[in-house]
């Protein structure tokens, strides 16, 4: 069957064919995130003077000979405050862009969020119950990541039936599974004692970068990471899982594999980011899909915008946060504030993601 | 055989909630009533005697407490029966009074109340739970707001010392007048107290410039760090009047508004208060002073000028000790200028002249140091 | 000529109670092209889906290139069985070259993007189908005739040994009907092996070489064309009076039916 008609087609037509990012396109692409980093530990309310910055920088991270002339309160700042957070906005922006953008494809929906199996519902729940047990940081960190994984497999197990398990009954599981860690997380704040615990949970559950700190990104990134590395690794099958199971399976796509694959690092990163940061939604389902118009509906080159994109835009956000007022915004609050519009925008502006 | 069952099951319930509707009462229709004003603006009428009172808000037992009354309280907030050692000492029988939890904004079950013949309710300013004493017919008062009437700190900076001295002892008047009889008394004398301190500390501090001011931080311990502030209020006038500066988030959302990491550097307070709302405040400024932690820069942490606010029947800074735990915060902000105060001996007499008790040294010292207990184990920061 | 693929007293059922049908037995030779005819319901796109593995037999065994299809992984079956389904919606809007050369999916790893190998060779087959012009367009801007062409050319990518059409010409107008028929007899000319179900008995005698009619409940007859395709078979299976017309033209002698309406 083969034909070598093709071998005549220039490799530039191919290229104009396939209709690729431009080399320009990417590296604007990469710049975003990178530029938008770079900036934000130069901002923040307590003023330090951008030679001091870079200097301190170059110091402590680069190791380079540069003898100590700022105070020390200024290096905590940068280094202690403003870096951690930096950093955490990044993989928590990547992280959760490509989630949003994996499941989007993997529920033949534009309209999906990393959230729909209940990740977000199950870490509320667990924080909240960290919270009223007055437990240390690290403990409600923990609650928050096992309760979210929890919601996820219970979501999973209760779809699973004859070892498959249908993308209709994993949506319709997430659903269920939700409400019930949302009435549990209202048991909890009826609980709570108003004037100390609640304002601590509804505080949490807005979502803030505010408590990262060094310590923190030991723990968080590495997950985050290798969740990554998995949802990029199988991106082009996306594509093919997106024509719907029945199509995949006759192309020769093990399902289940790659559902379980794909739900195994979303919920890691999506139950890590709760964990740490509290609730930030619209990002997952914003991103993507902004990234779909810049880069076109391919997972191949769509997965890396979203990372790159989603990065770069919490970063922004959270500097928002952290810069317009002395108390600081509730993230979830600002990326709802803004993300929604742009969502509805984008919305009318694809009209439902069908060009 | 189980419709019969069930029938009979069906018959008795029916007759147990008539049973249950029996026993409901009403407040006492009592034609002994004066009208009062509350602190949220409600004109009320209260029993001209009231013995059944239900003190469930922060500060109201020691308030009712300080004024002679707490033989007349039926009910209080559970947390007060077994937190504050010191209200335990000053009144042992609080350890048998009846508690149920309360909130600003739980929902009142009014069965509680009616159940115990309540003919007073001192609750906190929820409109919604506030119908439903209204709707049985037992007077309810607010005695402590939620909100602050300032709209800047010029505003609150802008008020008299007259007018000062009015808004933070109108709760407790209000108070003596519901009870009536010797809390007025009481009161006048409690007035004259807190107006002859608040005039001396006036006095010392009116003329001091900024510059000669400690800056300070109120927070408040959500988690390990005390970054919950608070919002517009009062708070900046007393800390100005011992001869302090609060820096705060002057704009805020919420009862207590968080800044950034980066602000609180950025301000650098001289002194920080910690306020005993939140998690094991003690353990938070142990861990603020470890070596290596995030604040080790900080001013306040270097020169271990970490507060926590005092306790004692209830929270210093509460009911009716504010000017207590002003005279101590002027010790910290201003120790030459107030040398000559003795705040153990100020304490002691404190609880000998309006509590009616006698402490020793030991207790007044464990005051200072927020005596405060919560049940179960503390976390290792 | 070979046996390709050996459908062997298969039955098939939702529910252990209802069988949808029962004790079919059809052997498909390597080059033939077998059309599937039967009314609505009587189950021959189940049919179709048993044998690319996505249903399950509940009694008997499929057999392609003499092995039973039990035994073979997803990937070896994507490599020798290629479906191509009844027009579908996409929510997203792959460029027509991305939807063929997904084609290329069981040839490669679990990890493993196209090359420009499966690229050019997605080209070449859109070449030969006459479609290559619609490469960079979306595919869901474009008719559905071409759309059904463009998801032949991808089972084509996946080179595929047996080809299974289920209803290729429905939701097509009548030069979509043309274009898709016509691309599915060159297939099998160049010696496709090709199972084809259809609504229209008339395809039968444009592209088939054999026909098996399905009633409710089993097979009714099969058989090569000629044989088979009767006024009485056709009547039998549709259940509706049928007549076969003939007419002489430069093409040769056309054969089509039509039921009779009174």
């Amino acid at each position: 069957m083969m034909n070598n008609a093709a071998e005549g087609i220039p490799e530039a037509d191919i290229k104009h064919i396939e209709k690729r990012p431009s080399a320009l396109k990417w590296t604007l692409m990469v710049a975003f995130p990178i530029c938008l980093f770079t900036v934000s530990l130069f901002l923040g309310r307590y003023l330090v003077p951008p030679n001091q910055v870079i200097c301190i920088l170059g110091q402590r991270l680069l190791r380079l000979p540069i003898e100590t002339f700022w105070s020390d309160t200024v290096e905590t700042v940068v280094i202690r405050v403003r870096l951690p957070r930096a950093i955490m906005a990044a993989l928590v922006g990547a992280g959760l862009s490509m989630s949003g953008a994996s499941f989007q494809g993997m529920f033949q929906n534009p309209l999906v969020s990393p959230y729909i199996l209940g990740v977000s519902a199950g870490a509320s729940f667990g924080a909240a119950t960290g919270l009223i047990l007055e437990l240390p940081a690290i403990g409600i960190q923990g609650l928050s990541f096992l309760f979210g994984l929890l919601a996820v497999v219970i979501t999973y197990l209760t779809a699973h039936i004859y070892k498959v398990t249908p993308i209709l009954m994993l949506v319709l599981s997430g659903m269920v599974v939700s409400t019930f860690f949302q009435a549990m997380l209202s048991l909890i704040k009826f609980i709570a004692d108003d004037e100390e615990k609640l304002p601590a949970i509804t505080f949490w559950l807005m979502g803030s970068l505010g408590s990262v700190g060094l310590q923190d990104l030991g723990i968080a990134t590495i997950p985050i990471i290798i969740s990554m590395a998995g949802l990029y690794m199988v991106r082009w099958k996306l594509n093919v899982l997106s024509m719907g199971e029945r199509e995949s399976r006759a192309l020769g796509v093990n399902n289940e594999l790659f559902k379980a694959v794909i739900i195994i690092c979303t919920t890691v990163i999506s139950s890590t980011a709760v964990a740490f940061c509290g609730i930030i939604g619209w990002v997952g389902q914003v991103i993507p899909h902004f990234c779909r118009m810049i880069v076109g509906p391919d997972h191949k080159v769509l997965i890396p915008a979203t990372m790159l994109i989603g990065a770069g835009y919490l970063i922004m956000i959270d500097n928002l946060c952290r810069l317009l007022t002395a108390t600081e915004i509730p993230l979830g609050i600002l990326t709802a504030v803004i993300g929604a519009p742009v969502f509805a925008y984008l919305l009318r502006r694809t009209r439902g993601g069908w060009n | 055989m189980i419709r019969k069952f069930t029938s009979f099951m069906m018959i008795v319930l029916i007759i147990f909630n008539f049973c249950g509707c029996a026993s409901q009462t009403t407040a006492a229709d009592d034609t002994d009533t004066k009208h009062i004003t509350d602190l949220a603006d409600r004109s009320v009428a209260v029993p001209a005697n009231p013995s059944r009172i239900a003190a469930m808000t922060g500060p109201s037992y020691e308030m009712v407490f300080m004024l002679g009354g707490h033989d007349r309280i039926a009910m209080t907030k559970s947390g007060h029966t077994t937190n504050y050692p010191l209200a335990l000492l000053t009144n042992p029988d609080l350890a048998n009074y009846e508690g149920i939890g309360a909130n600003p904004s739980s929902s009142v079950n009014i069965e509680d109340y009616l159940s115990r013949e309540i003919d007073l309710v001192i609750y906190y300013n929820n409109g919604n739970e506030l119908k439903k004493f209204e709707a049985v017919d037992i007077p309810s008062i607010v005695l402590t707001l939620n909100t602050s009437p300032f709209s800047s700190v010029d505003d609150v900076m802008a008020q008299t010392l007259d007018e000062y001295i009015d808004s933070s002892t109108i709760a407790v008047k209000t108070l003596a007048d519901v009870l009536g009889g010797e809390a007025v008394e009481e009161a006048k004398k409690w007035e004259q107290y807190c107006a002859e301190k608040i005039e001396m500390l006036y006095q010392r501090t009116h003329h001091l410039t900024d510059g000669q001011r400690k800056t300070v931080f109120w927070g408040n311990t959500w988690g390990e760090n005390i970054l919950a502030s608070y919002p517009l209020d009062n708070r900046y006038y007393e800390i100005w009047l011992c001869g302090g500066k609060l820096v705060g988030p002057e704009a805020g959302t919420g009862n207590f508004p968080e800044v950034t990491k980066e602000q609180l550097f950025d301000w650098d307070p001289d002194i920080i208060l910690v306020d005993n709302h939140g998690n094991y405040p003690e353990l938070v400024i142990k861990s603020m002073y470890k070596e290596g932690s995030l604040w080790e820069t900080l001013r306040a942490v270097r020169n271990k000028q970490l507060y926590r606010i005092p306790a004692g029947v209830f929270f210093l800074d509460k009911g009716t000790t504010t000017t207590l735990m002003l005279l101590w915060l002027a010790t910290i902000t201003q120790p030459e200028l107030f040398a000559d105060i003795d705040i153990i001996e100020e304490i002691k007499y404190y609880y000998k002249e309006f509590y009616e008790f006698d402490l020793t040294d030991e207790q007044a010292q464990r005051v200072l140091d927020g005596w405060y207990e919560r049940l179960g184990d503390e976390p290792d920061l | 000529m070979s046996v390709k693929l050996s459908i062997k007293n298969a039955s098939f059922g939702y529910s252990d109670s209802q069988l949808v049908w029962k004790d079919i037995n059809i052997d498909v030779r390597e080059g033939e092209c077998l059309c599937l005819l039967g009314p609505n319901g009587c189950g021959k796109t189940t049919l179709l889906n048993c044998i690319n593995g996505t249903y399950s037999l509940k009694e008997g065994s499929i057999f392609v290139n003499n092995k039973n299809i039990k035994e073979l992984s997803i990937i070896h079956l994507a490599k020798t069985i290629g479906i191509v389904f009844q027009e579908h919606s996409a929510p997203f809007p792959y460029s027509s070259l991305e939807v063929v050369r997904m084609g290329r999916t069981p040839h490669l790893g679990l990890i493993e993007t196209p090359t420009k190998e499966d690229t050019k060779l997605a080209l070449s087959i859109m070449e030969e189908l006459g479609i290559v012009h619609l490469a960079g367009k979306s595919y869901t801007h474009i008719s559905g005739g071409e759309r059904q062409l463009v998801l032949i050319a991808r089972t084509l990518c996946q080179q595929p040994e047996i080809i299974l059409f289920d209803e290729p010409t429905s939701h097509l107008d009548f030069k979509n009907q043309a274009m898709v028929l016509r691309t599915i007899k060159s297939l099998s000319k160049k010696g496709m092996t090709i199972v084809m179900t259809s609504h229209f008995p008339n395809h039968v005698w444009d592209i088939g070489t054999r026909v098996a009619m399905l009633g409710y409940g089993g097979m009714v007859v099969q058989g090569p064309v000629e044989e088979v395709m009767t006024e009485q078979n056709l009547s039998r299976t549709y259940g509706v009076d049928t007549k076969i017309y003939g007419a002489k033209s430069d093409a040769g002698y056309i054969r089509f039916c039509a039921p009779n309406l009174g």
